[in-house]
């Protein structure tokens, strides 16, 4: 039944006992949006804790490639396209994962980079310490993009909470009202007439 | 003949890159098809960049050639290096996974096409068994006792300098004692990889000089326990870096004592070398977009 066809539908203590029954669900399902909506608040919030840590992986990870550039500098872009080549590079995989109940993109590493050809100690230093800081990138990444995701997820039960508050329940609160206000009319009329009636029969 | 060389040489000299335009190199003041070159930092990428730098260096050196032939063996050898360069890149494509290969526009020994189809360590070796870089036997002697990557590395650089000393017998003994401290600067590398028991058996093995502690700390004008110090911690810019400055130093030194004789071929030579590194060091850091401090720290300045 949609909102707008409340107010087409008959004023009978039927109507009024379903509408009340409805309004005690949607308030139920309120409840329960909203218990949900701080879970996934004290879920950012726990990952967000852990952003923190992004500058000093950024930090790292601009150091380890300043090593890079300076190691292909010194010794030569043919030296270094060949060390290169020699390193089998990780594999990694986009995987739907749940957090939280809610479906996040997450990228897994399912083989580490292979660099047991590399026999230079100046190129292994590098490749390892520039590994190590895109690794911790590739976390920070998978929390951005869960934060990114509960987000939405928060901001689509913050609608539908919002909705049901400031719309779906004041319309049927209302029309509850106008259906009790309706029915006591209707009691008080028939009350007037039964009365009417009966000082009508006392006369005769 | 040796007189015109020489001359020619002095002439060659004054066309290498000076410090300064180095510096606004680094700095992007000027770019290279300013000073001679034909291609543009901006504009051209890193291959074609470096294509052209070391055309330029071989070409130098195939001039003197043609100005004397007699001395051909000296200049090929020279030039040898990059080709010893190439066949180690080779080497490590041939291990590595299969992508795009690149390699330095020198050919002598081995046709370029040919290396590139070459599909494997096998076919390499045999194609170098008619060349002066020929490691087949002392390979089969060796092999199981390195990593055969490694193995077939250090041979080649053992191979090449006792092909490259051997260019060197009629000329002087200062442009030996300059050829061997070259060598020493290369040694110290597999020292770093293999360690010393295991470079100066393959020397012996290979029938070349070998290599003390001592002597590398004597040269190198360092306490041998700096020397080991670099090595256990495999610093091998810094000990590079040191010994290349050494040198320098020396080359420069011998040089003022040298002047009309081969030795200032060989400067002029090892110059032109120094800026064909040089100007790569320019372009991949400005290409990267290091910081120009690091880039012209980089640099040895030779003119």
């Amino acid at each position: 039944m949609s909102l707008s066809e409340i107010r087409f539908l008959p004023v009978s203590r039927g109507t009024l006992i379903r509408l009340k029954q409805k309004l005690e669900m949607i308030e139920r399902g309120k409840s329960v949006l909203e218990m949900r909506r701080e879970q996934l608040v004290k879920e950012i919030f726990l990952l967000s804790r852990k952003l923190s840590e992004r500058a000093n992986i950024e930090h790292e990870y601009i150091r380890a490639l300043e090593d890079v550039s300076r190691l292909r500098l010194l010794r030569g872009d043919i030296n270094f396209h060949s060390m290169v080549s020699l390193v089998t590079p990780p594999k990694i995989e986009i995987l739907p994962t749940s957090v939280q109940g809610v479906i996040v993109p997450q990228a897994r590493i399912f083989e580490e980079p292979d660099l047991s050809k590399i026999n230079d100690p100046e190129f292994l230093r590098v490749f390892k310490r520039l590994w190590r800081a895109i690794r911790a990138l590739i976390d920070i990444a998978n929390l951005e993009v869960a934060i990114e995701k509960l987000s939405e997820q928060l901001a689509y039960i913050n609608r539908i909470v919002n909705s049901l508050e400031k719309s779906v329940m004041p319309m049927y609160k209302e029309y509850i009202s106008y259906i009790e206000e309706r029915i006591e009319e209707e009691m008080i009329e028939e009350f007037v007439k039964l009365k009417g009636f009966s000082e009508a029969k006392e006369r005769l | 003949m040796k007189v015109y060389l020489i001359t020619r040489t002095y002439g060659l000299h004054l066309h290498l890159l000076k410090s300064e335009d180095y510096d606004m190199l680094v700095q992007g003041k000027i770019d290279l098809n300013k000073l001679g070159y034909n291609v543009s930092i901006e504009k051209n990428s890193v291959e074609e960049l470096l294509n052209d730098i070391v055309r330029k260096f071989v070409n130098r050196i195939l001039f003197l050639e043609k100005v004397a032939p007699e001395y051909s063996s000296f200049f090929r050898a020279f030039l040898e290096r990059l080709e010893v360069e190439n066949i180690k890149a080779k080497l490590r494509y041939l291990h590595g996974i299969k992508g795009m290969e690149y390699y330095y526009p020198y050919e002598f020994l081995i046709d370029k096409n040919v290396l590139i189809s070459l599909n494997s360590e096998r076919e390499l070796i045999e194609h170098l068994r008619k060349t002066p870089l020929d490691i087949e036997h002392h390979l089969k002697r060796l092999k199981g006792r390195i990593e055969p990557i490694l193995l077939v590395e250090v041979l080649l650089d053992i191979k090449y300098y006792e092909y490259y000393f051997s260019s060197l017998r009629n000329l002087e003994k200062t442009i030996f004692q300059m050829a061997y401290l070259e060598r020493i600067i290369t040694l110290i590398y597999w020292y770093m990889v293999l360690g010393e028991e295991q470079v100066n058996k393959l020397l012996s093995i290979c029938n070349a000089t070998r290599l003390r502690m001592k002597e590398i700390s004597r040269i190198l004008e360092l306490s041998q326990e700096k020397v080991k110090e670099y090595i256990e911690n495999r610093e091998y810019t810094h000990l590079v870096e040191v010994a290349e400055n050494v040198f320098i130093r020396k080359l420069k030194k011998l040089v003022l004592r040298n002047k009309n004789n081969m030795f200032f071929v060989y400067y002029y030579m090892f110059s032109s070398y120094t800026e064909m590194r040089n100007l790569e060091r320019i372009i991949l850091g400005r290409k990267m977009e290091l910081r120009p401090e690091i880039i012209r720290g980089s640099l040895k300045i030779l003119c």
